[in-house]
């Protein structure tokens, strides 16, 4: 076996364990890191290929803005549902594995589908075969200029697409708080500390509710939390939640 | 020696003189903060310990570091929590191999996608400070590193940005190249608004003050490092100071011409320039109050994001 190869095979199981964890994990902060590694190892795959630029920009999408905010998304929700049941019983973890439809073979089935699916796909597709090792094409300024020229209306469609969802997301947040501040209008303003830090997340709430009930006072709390909470909505504040208490 | 040798042997050389700097930088910088600091604060700072001016602080405080107990709390989630100061620290070491120390010297500073490179490798920190807050199962410790989250999200963008401005003068991504363009004059003077941007932006993405909100002791104890203790803790500072550096010498080399200099030779000019903003960023880091979460999201988003934009159309109209 060659170097490469022996290199391709460690990258490939790095890559396979990293997704098999990602979805038999109990925690889900767990399947992030390992989704983490498994995007590592396939930057590792690109470069292997000899392909720094799609390994850099990899790396780039997926660690550094994808997985970013999975990460955050995570941190904003109930820590108490994620931890997740870590210390299950053998027995009753070996039924879920195996027995029950929605950990056991369901998935598997499923996937299997899709296996077979995008098998096919790519026996019909007749895809260039290239020997591993062998430069393909990879040249950040090509990449740019096609960007540009011929795939001009494709991109500016994606970047129509992820702006709807970013104001979306921005809307969907801000509803929320609107309704949670009408609450808090009618229960009076000592009780207006608390449903503001709820929003963005219950860990958050945490680290406020610690601070809330000294401070208290309407007339301190109520501005800043108002100007927080929007922030939260557009920037995804998670650090400003921690500041609702003051 | 057949050819594949040497350049093994010739990279493991450059990459132990890297690491040999990196560990004597690490030492140096944490006494020259702590001399800084002290001479802001109208006192004298490490004395006692070896003379002249307590250079061999830095040697005590080491033993210290090594010799501490390993702490690990016992909500632990152990894994992540024991990989996390790796997690930060290898990103850190990384990025010294894009640094364009002087012409064709460095470990690799004629890669023709090193800024790419900077901000693809500098994405893992993020990734380490969450599996530090998370791991640690603590609230502060959480807490710090949901700020640091959106800290790092809210920064990076006008950090890029500012880059870019320079990257279009240039017309490459490579530092090497970014450094002979400046030949005749500093990128500072026509990307001027950039460079303000980079600047605000670098600190930031340092985590130092006025930004520190993840780790802002008056409140989180210690942020996301709140848990870590002995060379662990160790390992979140080495990163924190090697980043400094890297940072810097980044700065330096964008916009004020890295090696570039009259007499000296270029490698002392490339020191002279990146310890000057090791020493600014130092200045700004004890004199300026921490700012509010939300003043400095505002900042990021409302400010240096349209900022950088701006600047990157002018660049833009210059060139056309």
């Amino acid at each position: 076996m060659s170097g490469t190869a022996v290199i391709f095979a460690v990258l490939a199981a790095v890559v396979l364990l990293g997704a098999w964890r990602v979805v038999t994990s109990e925690q889900i902060a767990h399947s992030a890191l390992f989704l983490g590694l498994t995007f590592v190892g396939m930057a590792g795959l690109f470069i292997l290929l000899k392909a720094p630029t799609f390994a850099l920009l990899h790396v780039l999408v997926y660690v550094g803005a994808i997985l970013t905010v999975v990460v955050f998304a995570i941190m904003l929700s109930d820590p108490e549902e994620l931890r997740g049941a870590g210390d299950l019983p053998l027995g009753e973890r070996l039924r879920r594995r195996f027995l029950s439809p929605y950990y056991g073979w369901l998935p598997v089935v499923v996937a299997g589908v899709l296996v077979a699916v995008v098998l096919a796909g790519l026996a019909a597709a007749q895809l260039p075969r290239v020997p591993l090792g062998e430069p393909v094409a990879d040249d950040l300024r090509a990449i740019g200029g096609e960007m540009f020229t011929r795939y001009a209306i494709p991109f500016e469609v994606a970047s129509a697409a992820l702006l709807a969802a970013l104001i979306g997301a921005i809307g969907l947040t801000r509803r929320e708080t609107a309704e949670e501040r009408g609450r808090a209008g009618r229960d009076g303003g000592a009780a207006r500390t608390a449903p503001v830090a709820r929003v963005p997340g219950a860990m958050a709430a945490q680290g406020a509710g610690d601070g809330a009930p000294q401070v208290g006072t309407p007339a301190g709390s109520s501005p800043a939390g108002d100007r927080v909470t929007a922030a939260a909505g557009s920037s995804g504040g998670a650090g400003a939640a921690g500041e609702v208490g003051r | 020696m057949p050819e594949w040798l040497v350049a093994v042997l010739w990279a493991i050389l450059k990459a132990t003189i890297a690491l040999a700097f990196i560990g004597v930088n690490f030492m140096f910088l944490v006494w020259l903060e702590r001399k800084v600091s002290a001479r802001m604060q109208y006192r004298v700072g490490p004395y006692r310990v070896g003379k002249p001016h307590g250079w061999a602080q830095l040697f005590a405080d080491a033993i210290k570091m090594f010799s501490k107990e390993d702490v690990m709390p016992a909500a632990a989630d152990r894994w992540v929590w024991a990989a996390a100061p790796v997690v930060v620290f290898a990103p850190a070491v990384l990025l010294f191999v894009i640094l364009p120390v002087g012409p064709g010297f460095g470990v690799q500073p004629d890669f023709n996608l090193g800024l790419l490179f900077l901000s693809a490798v500098s994405s893992f920190t993020l990734f380490g400070i969450f599996m530090a807050g998370w791991g640690s199962n603590n609230k502060y410790s959480l807490i710090g590193a949901m700020r640091a989250a959106a800290q790092l999200m809210a920064y990076e963008i006008p950090l890029v940005l500012a880059v870019l401005g320079v990257v279009m003068l240039a017309g490459s991504l490579s530092l090497q190249d970014i450094v002979e363009a400046q030949k005749r004059y500093w990128f500072v003077f026509p990307q001027f608004l950039g460079f303000i941007v980079f600047l605000i932006a670098a600190i930031a993405e340092l985590n130092r003050t006025p930004f520190d909100l993840s780790e802002a002791e008056s409140e989180l104890v210690a942020g996301y490092f709140t848990e870590y203790s002995g060379i662990r803790w160790g390992m979140f500072m080495f990163a924190e100071y090697t980043n400094l550096f890297t940072m810097s010498a980044i700065a330096a080399s964008l916009f004020f011409g890295g090696w570039n200099g009259p007499i000296l030779p270029p490698v002392v000019w490339f020191l002279i320039k990146t310890y000057a903003f090791v020493l600014l960023a130092m200045w700004i880091r004890w004199t300026l109050p921490r700012i509010r979460i939300d003043q400095l999201l505002d900042l990021g988003w409302k400010f240096l994001v349209p900022v950088g934009l701006l600047n990157l159309v002018i660049t833009g109209l210059f060139l056309v």
